[in-house]
């Protein structure tokens, strides 16, 4: 059997999607046009072939060597019914082959659909392999679920000529249940409404045990997304008639600019009520003078200009019910494929008509080829057998000065994973640090459960803030977290090893989010409180420091000031119901005050000749890489 | 001694059994580790891609919504033939060009798929009209002109 990674493929009659599994889930693969989207069209100019956006590009000026909706002849005989309706809507010319087969006519040559439709597969194909950097040799490929065995035969062909194994064939809106999960629900049945750019399908499905039962399909092959286009079109053009009585019909370059407005107007309205299209100087009028189409089109209009394509929808699926021999309250889930159900009123019929909300958060373009990525993944053992790689559900942290909590892991985070920070002393001559080592979601220390603590000692004495404690959380893939400390000056290390870290169940990781919600205002007001007050001790130790090392060189009078100011700062930190805006004032108040300091300061230094090395890595201590910054760790006094 | 020897073979033929199953597990699990890191590799290489296309790409949505009022503006200096607007509609491409919008030049040129598009009523390779212009943004198509051929 043949490695590598299998794409999944929604070979579409009027569009056709590519996805794949990636690190356990499904991504469309972009084009090498950088669309999501390959048109479902195949040109041949000499010995030249096109597909995709290219030939759709050159198809009106190649319109008898260009084969596009090449589905609706996928393993069919030239006489069916549903060949010869289709034969009327296509420039290029069909005929009859061996076995009374439809086939393709090209200059005189002759394809089968399935080489034509193997083109389109070989660029996604081409495509895939560009985008994953290996070779593809296996997909799923979706199919109709309408579609018989002998067209389903035909698309496994198409595959196999685009060098392709074809792995599966899964239904279309199989696929979009599985895009839903709706395999993992349990038995029930499902209806998916799919109307896309050219065709709509109904199909009702019944799923149980993981297997999927095709209960009945129904549908209209001419009715799409374009069909909606044409109708905004037609109204511009008679809207425009009647103001200024030109037709613009006649104009191809006014038609163009009409035909791309009706267009984006159509989208607009799905998510606005109402839109303008603008073309200014779209004409001339018989006097000469510059002619301007401008209208506004509301999302009730387009309602009303497509109602009978609506409504007439739900024949096809009042048809699909009676074949299931159910009723509308029996179907458990909907789903919405194809780029037209992004329409509001047509989510808003469906839901009315089945009494429930349809799925509809995946991409409806790109919601088959997911489907078809995912039933790739669970042939390549990428579904079942993924190394599911877990993740931290809460985060994991260390306590701060004032009982804070800092987070070192941050929830979520995918493990194995490890993380290190430096930290530093709160105190002078602190020769131990501990470290408690929590996991939560609060800000404060004790609001979170405390995972373990130890201590790390024989820190030689230094000013606080100097020494450099590196701690390291490391969890490897079964949840075990390693924490170390390790003082960077005497290497001394010391860890702890914290079994289960992430096994909690899921009440308890529940209750700790809900918690940290609850209590985020407050948790938020508290630590700011703390870091308020850390600041004011930091204010106050500094400004103590400078008074016992240059005081000598300030006025009484001043000195005085200062250390009355630095006094009252530190009393005030000290009391328990200070706010942190009083704290913050008073710090700043005590700094400005202070200038006189740093200026005496600042002559002091100056008067040095030279300062010696040791004193200029003093004067800098406070600046430094971000990576070295040291954070003040938690005191534990002696 | 003799007497123990069956067993000692069994012995042996069993671990000579958890060997090879062992040895099998590790090719597996070896193989899987490979599977994953190229995967990263692949993951940080077209993370690279993308980001140098965003990076040249950023005016992109920005460009795309100036072309049509662009394209009427020019539509207006050609039907008002009016020379303040005109220069109006020059300082605005020279703009737009210093940020990398080119004009794809296609008036009386063959048709190339690669920069156009074939509108209704092409009949021939030439083009003979242009119904909207084509444009790169630093060297992509950023959109193909439309064209009628004769």
């Amino acid at each position: 059997m043949a490695s590598g990674k299998i794409i999944g493929i929604d070979l579409g009659t009027t569009n056709s999607a590519v996805a794949v599994m990636e690190g356990g889930s499904p991504k469309v693969i972009p084009t090498t046009e950088g669309r999501n989207l390959i048109p479902s069209i195949v040109a041949f100019k000499g010995d030249e072939v096109l597909v995709g956006d290219p030939a759709k590009r050159q198809m009106v000026m190649n319109s008898q060597s260009t084969v596009y909706s090449v589905k609706r002849f996928m393993g069919r005989k030239f006489k069916d019914e549903a060949v010869q309706k289709a034969v009327k809507h296509i420039a290029y010319e069909i005929a009859e082959g061996k076995d009374g087969m439809a086939i393709v006519k090209i200059g005189g040559k002759i394809y089968t659909p399935q080489e034509i439709s193997a083109k389109v597969l070989a660029k996604a194909k081409a495509d895939a392999e560009s985008y994953l950097g290996e070779k593809v040799e296996r997909a799923v490929i979706t199919v109709p679920a309408y579609f018989d065995d002998s067209q389903r035969q035909a698309t496994k062909q198409a595959g196999k000529i685009a060098g392709l194994t074809v792995e599966r064939i899964v239904n279309e809106p199989t696929a979009s249940a599985l895009a839903y999960g709706l395999d993992k629900k349990g038995t029930s049945t499902i209806a998916v409404y799919d109307l896309g750019g050219g065709t709509f399908d109904i199909s009702i499905l019944e799923i149980g045990d993981g297997v999927f039962e095709v209960k009945s399909t129904n549908g209209d092959t001419f009715l799409g997304g374009d069909d909606f286009d044409n109708r905004v079109i037609d109204y511009v053009l008679s809207e425009f008639k009647k103001e200024h009585g030109k037709d613009l019909a006649k104009d191809p370059q006014a038609m163009q600019r009409i035909k791309d407005s009706a267009e984006k107007a159509k989208i607009e309205l799905s998510s606005a009520q109402q839109t303008e299209i603008n073309q200014p100087f779209i004409a001339q009028g018989d006097d000469g003078q510059p002619l301007h189409l401008t209208m506004t089109l509301t999302r009730a209009k387009l309602e009303e200009l497509v109602d009978d394509y609506i409504k007439g929808s739900f024949e096809p699926v009042r048809k699909a019910m009676k074949d299931a021999k159910l009723e509308p309250k029996d179907i458990q889930e909907v789903v919405l494929v194809g780029g037209q159900t992004r329409m509001p009123k047509i989510q808003a019929e469906v839901k009315k008509f089945f009494g429930r909300e349809p799925h509809k958060g995946v991409n409806p373009d790109e919601v088959v080829a997911v489907g078809a990525a995912i039933q790739a993944g669970v042939i390549g053992g990428d579904v079942s057998d993924v190394v599911l790689l877990d993740v931290t559900p809460l985060t994991l942290g260390l306590e701060t000065l004032g009982g804070v909590r800092t987070p070192l892991i941050e929830r979520n985070t995918t493990i194995p994973t490890s993380k290190s920070q430096i930290f530093s002393t709160a105190a002078d001559n602190q020769t131990q640090v501990e470290i408690n080592v929590l996991q939560g979601e609060r800000e404060m220390a004790a609001d979170n459960r405390s995972l373990g603590r130890f201590i790390l000692d024989g820190i030689p004495p230094a000013m606080r803030g100097t020494p450099q404690i590196e701690v390291t959380f490391d969890i490897d893939s079964n949840g075990i977290l390693n924490v170390s400390a390790k003082d960077k000056t005497t290497n001394k290390e010391q860890k702890i090893t914290i079994q289960n870290s992430t096994n909690l169940s899921d009440e308890e990781i529940e209750k700790m989010k809900a918690d940290a919600e609850k209590h985020a205002e407050d948790d938020k007001q508290k630590k700011e409180l703390v870091e308020a007050k850390n600041h004011a001790h930091g204010v106050v130790f500094e400004l103590e420091k400078q008074l016992k090392d240059y005081g000598d060189k300030l006025d009484e009078k001043d000195k005085k000031a200062i250390e009355e100011n630095v006094k009252k700062l530190k009393e005030l930190a000290e009391k328990s119901d200070v706010t942190k805006e009083e704290l913050e004032k008073a710090a700043e108040e005590t700094l400005t005050s202070a200038q006189k300091l740093g200026e005496a300061m600042q002559k002091a230094n100056q008067a040095k000749a030279e300062p010696t090395k040791d004193e200029a890595k003093d004067d800098k201590k406070s600046s430094g890489s971000d990576k070295d910054k040291a954070e003040e760790g938690e005191v534990v006094n002696e | 001694m003799s007497k123990k020897s069956p067993k000692t073979t069994l012995s042996i033929e069993s671990l000579q059994q958890q060997i090879a199953e062992l040895e099998q597990k590790f090719t597996q699990t070896q193989e899987k580790e490979k599977r994953a890191l190229a995967d990263y590799q692949n993951l940080v290489r077209r993370n690279q891609e993308e980001r140098l296309k965003l990076i040249q790409m950023a005016n992109l949505d920005l460009m795309l919504a100036l072309l049509q009022p662009l394209g009427h503006l020019e539509r207006a200096v050609e039907q008002t033939k009016d020379k303040g607007v005109a220069m109006v509609l020059e300082q605005f491409k020279r703009t737009l060009n210093s940020f990398g919008l080119e004009e794809i030049e296609v008036q009386d040129q063959p048709f190339d798929v690669e920069t156009m598009e074939a509108a209704p009523g092409s009949q021939g390779k030439i083009v003979k009209q242009v119904i909207h212009k084509g444009y790169r943004l630093n060297g992509r198509v950023i959109q193909h002109a439309k064209v009628i051929l004769g």
